[in-house]
């Protein structure tokens, strides 16, 4: 994209600069406080609740001339939401975009955290469709911020509990709940629990958006981050007994494709970047070197 | 069973409690002490003020005037209405119990019964799901619920079954002084008599204080060491059980207990 | 120690009214500043017409009922403690520790079974339950109450069999004094005998017994002391 193609009559990454300065306050106030929820004047937008549009906003009020942006959802840069708010973005800043994890100071995602680790001076501005991890036993917000403010969190034990003794394991597999820097209790949105680990200690700032529930959250860098587990039943995340069918990689989380009419299917990184990176490398899985 | 000792602190200690309602006083002047194993029911028609009273005590509605000394296990005899809010809640999860007289007030229906006796010593650090699981089929023995219903979910339990679990979820912390509230209302007479003798029995093996605000006598002559009878949001009468419904000395309470039907 | 001069019981100048305020007010006298001792190994019985304050005198001493004047002193352990003005903790404790009563009819608890409800003073007392249980037995077995009834909650049982659980609850525990109310009443002549062995062997350990017995042959072979309250008050 090149600036000549950036839209008139809107302002810088199209919220006004007052409406940034007040997402910011709300941006320091998060980070001071890692993982405590930080209600904000949530804006319209001009896509509707769910499909970004707290990321979206976070976004926009941090983002400079200077920055090179990427987009995934679902892991991918290619998917409609991902391709529309880069675009977006594109056309209402006329900033770098990119799709290369290294290459990017700013990236918003959906429902994944690149394998790539990222590094310090990058920030990971997440899409949070749900951001209260005690929601589904406390519909009470004034109860919940209570929760959080005595830190009563036993209940959330209760939900790994009910698990266990339906399922034999913990079976939540994503939005797993976190304790963030020892205090608060924190939905690190639905990525897979896959992801969590790489949340505890990473380099970048990590920001999270909820547009619909007007609510900012942070993880400043190398922040103790620590999932919920049980002592008989230690936390644990995804494995495959299959490796990805086109660049052959053990050590990321791989989406199942149904490739014909016939039930065949095959694994692949969700991570397109990870995927296509380790190709160019000469890594080739199963069905990568066949297609050769 | 325990005895009473009256020459130890008293448990609780309430002096001069009162709770208005506007220009309503719900109830007013009320001081008791409550001694460590001592079961006092209080009882009245509806609208005495005895629920009221109960969640003053209870630390669930907030007292007009007056004081409620606790004697804590670390720190000895405090207020609890001058107690940070987050050392009454811990307070009411571990050493407190509260039974409700509806049982789907005081219970999780959505989750099973292994997680609702278990959720007070997840909420007090337990985090060994093996121990969880064996205390909580341990309570539901002792409440005479079957262990192989500790995975389902409370809502499909029978009325006596809730009202059974509900005091389990309330007693797997061990605490000292439970608050009932009408735990026998709403249930057929014949659970009704089976609760009542595992109450019973329960607060005789524990040791446990207990106070029950009650309005049937018959529950409060099987339960209680001591009675409190309320009208009007006034104490008109206290003393030994079996003296006040035998020989009661206020008129309020000889038409309460000449009122009652004789099957 | 003398046991004829060693009182466990010291009721002194003990009125009793009953007001009635829902029926205007009316007050009932039942006796005014009566005395009564009764000192260990001594068996009391409670003599006169029905309506003179038999049983109210009874459950004055019990703690049941309040009195208007007067004290009523029982000796608990070491102490002597007044019924008319101790705190419903010393009362159970001296109902849990000193005296035992056993009254007309038995107050049956859902579900309990028989064998419980006898055993339960003992068991309060902290005796092991499995030896609670077999003494409560003894005791069932002695009164002829047949071993399949045992596990049974008394409430279905006939008036004679519940009287005979209500003695033995009564007698489980070795109370230094026991108040009986009509035991006997209800029971055939092998039962009323087994009763009355019962009680005489309670005052040859030294208990002190106050009891209300309308069999002249019962009074006559415990050899007690006959107490009337009119008389009494009139002495007054």
């Amino acid at each position: 994209m090149s600036h000549a193609q950036t839209l008139e009559g809107y302002n810088f990454a199209y919220l006004d600069e007052q409406t940034k300065r007040m997402i910011r306050w709300a941006i320091l106030k998060a980070i001071a406080v890692p993982g405590y929820q930080v209600p904000f004047g949530s804006r319209e937008m001009p896509l509707p609740y769910g499909w970004g549009t707290g990321g979206i906003q976070v976004t926009a009020s941090i983002i400079g001339q200077d920055d090179t942006l990427k987009v995934i959802d679902q892991g991918a840069d290619d998917t409609t939401n991902a391709v529309s708010i880069r675009h977006f973005f594109a056309r209402t800043t006329g900033v770098k975009t990119t799709e290369r994890t290294e290459s990017a100071t700013l990236i918003q995602t959906r429902h994944r955290i690149p394998e790539r680790p990222l590094q310090e001076g990058q920030v990971l501005v997440y899409q949070v469709p749900i951001p209260e991890p005690l929601r589904w036993l406390e519909p009470r917000e004034t109860e919940t911020r209570k929760m959080h403010a005595l830190a009563e969190y036993g209940v959330m034990h209760v939900k790994l509990y009910e698990d266990i003794a339906r399922f034999g394991r913990i079976a939540t597999s994503y939005a797993y709940p976190v304790m963030v820097n020892g205090r608060y209790l924190m939905s690190p949105s639905p990525i897979p629990k896959f992801d969590n680990p790489k949340m505890d200690n990473m380099p970048a700032l990590q920001l999270f958006g909820a547009g619909r529930e007007k609510r900012i959250y942070a993880i400043p860098p190398y922040t103790k981050v620590e999932s919920l587990d049980f002592d008989d039943h230690p936390f644990e995340v995804q494995k495959w007994d299959d490796c990805c069918a086109l660049c052959g990689a053990q050590d990321s989380y791989l989406d199942e494709v149904i490739i014909d009419d016939a039930g065949g299917r095959m694994f692949v990184c969700s991570d397109t970047d990870y995927c296509e990176d380790r190709r160019a490398q000469g890594h080739y899985g199963p069905l990568g070197q066949a297609a050769e | 069973m325990m005895t009473i000792d009256i020459n130890a602190a008293p448990l609780l200690s309430v002096q001069n409690l009162g709770k208005d309602y506007g220009n309503l006083v719900a109830c007013t002047d009320v001081s008791f002490d409550l001694w460590p194993g001592e079961v006092l029911g209080i009882v009245g028609e509806s609208g005495s003020g005895k629920t009221t009273l109960l969640n003053c005590l209870s630390a669930q509605l907030a007292p007009s005037r007056g004081a409620v000394i606790y004697d804590t296990r670390v720190d000895g005899p405090r207020d609890i209405l001058e107690m940070t809010e987050s050392e009454r809640r811990l307070l009411m999860r571990t050493d407190w119990g509260l039974v409700r007289q509806n049982p789907r007030d005081g219970l999780r229906l959505g989750v099973s019964a292994g997680a609702n006796v278990g959720e007070r010593l997840m909420a007090v650090g337990a985090r060994h799901y093996g121990d969880i699981r064996a205390e909580a089929a341990n309570w539901l023995q002792k409440v005479e619920i079957d262990v192989g219903r500790i995975d389902n979910v409370p809502s499909t339990f029978s009325g006596g079954m809730q009202q059974r679990l509900q005091i389990a979820r309330n007693l797997v912390t061990e605490p000292r002084l439970v608050f009932m509230d009408e735990p026998t209302g709403g249930l057929d007479v014949s659970v009704q008599a089976r609760l009542l003798d595992l109450l019973r029995g329960l607060v005789t093996r524990l040791g446990l204080s207990a106070i029950i605000v009650t309005h049937d006598l018959a529950v409060a002559r099987l339960l209680a060491h001591r009675l409190m009878v309320m009208r009007h949001g006034r104490v008109v009468e206290q003393g030994l059980t079996d003296q006040v419904l035998d020989d009661p000395q206020h008129p309020y309470t000889q038409l309460l207990v000449s009122s009652i039907l004789q099957p | 120690m003398n046991a004829a001069t060693f009182p466990m019981i010291k009721a002194e100048g003990i009125t009793k009214t009953f007001v009635l305020h829902n029926q205007g007010g009316q007050r009932i006298p039942v006796f005014s500043g009566i005395n009564l001792t009764v000192n260990a190994g001594e068996c009391v019985v409670l003599n006169g017409p029905s309506g003179t304050g038999k049983s109210t005198l009874m459950r004055a001493l019990y703690g049941n009922y309040l009195v208007g004047g007067g004290a009523i002193l029982v000796r608990h352990g070491d102490d002597w403690i007044d019924m008319s003005r101790a705190l419903p903790q010393e009362i159970l404790s001296v109902r849990k520790h000193t005296m035992g009563y056993v009254s007309q009819f038995l107050r049956a608890i859902p579900r309990v079974p028989a064998l419980d409800i006898v055993a339960e003073p003992l068991v309060a007392l902290g005796e092991d339950e499995i030896k609670a249980r077999t003494r409560a037995g003894e005791l069932l077995s002695r009164l002829r109450v047949p071993e399949n009834l045992w596990s049974l909650a008394p409430a279905t049982f006939s008036g004679g069999e519940q009287q005979r659980v209500n003695i033995a609850r009564g007698f489980v525990v070795d109370f230094p004094i026991l108040l009986l109310d009509e035991p006997t009443a209800s029971l055939d002549a092998k039962n009323r005998e087994t009763v009355t062995d019962m009680i005489r062997e309670a005052t040859a350990r030294g208990a002190a017994i106050v009891g209300i017995f309308h069999d002249e042959d019962v009074r006559d072979r415990i050899g007690a002391r006959l107490y009337d309250i009119k008389l009494q008050e009139q002495a007054a």
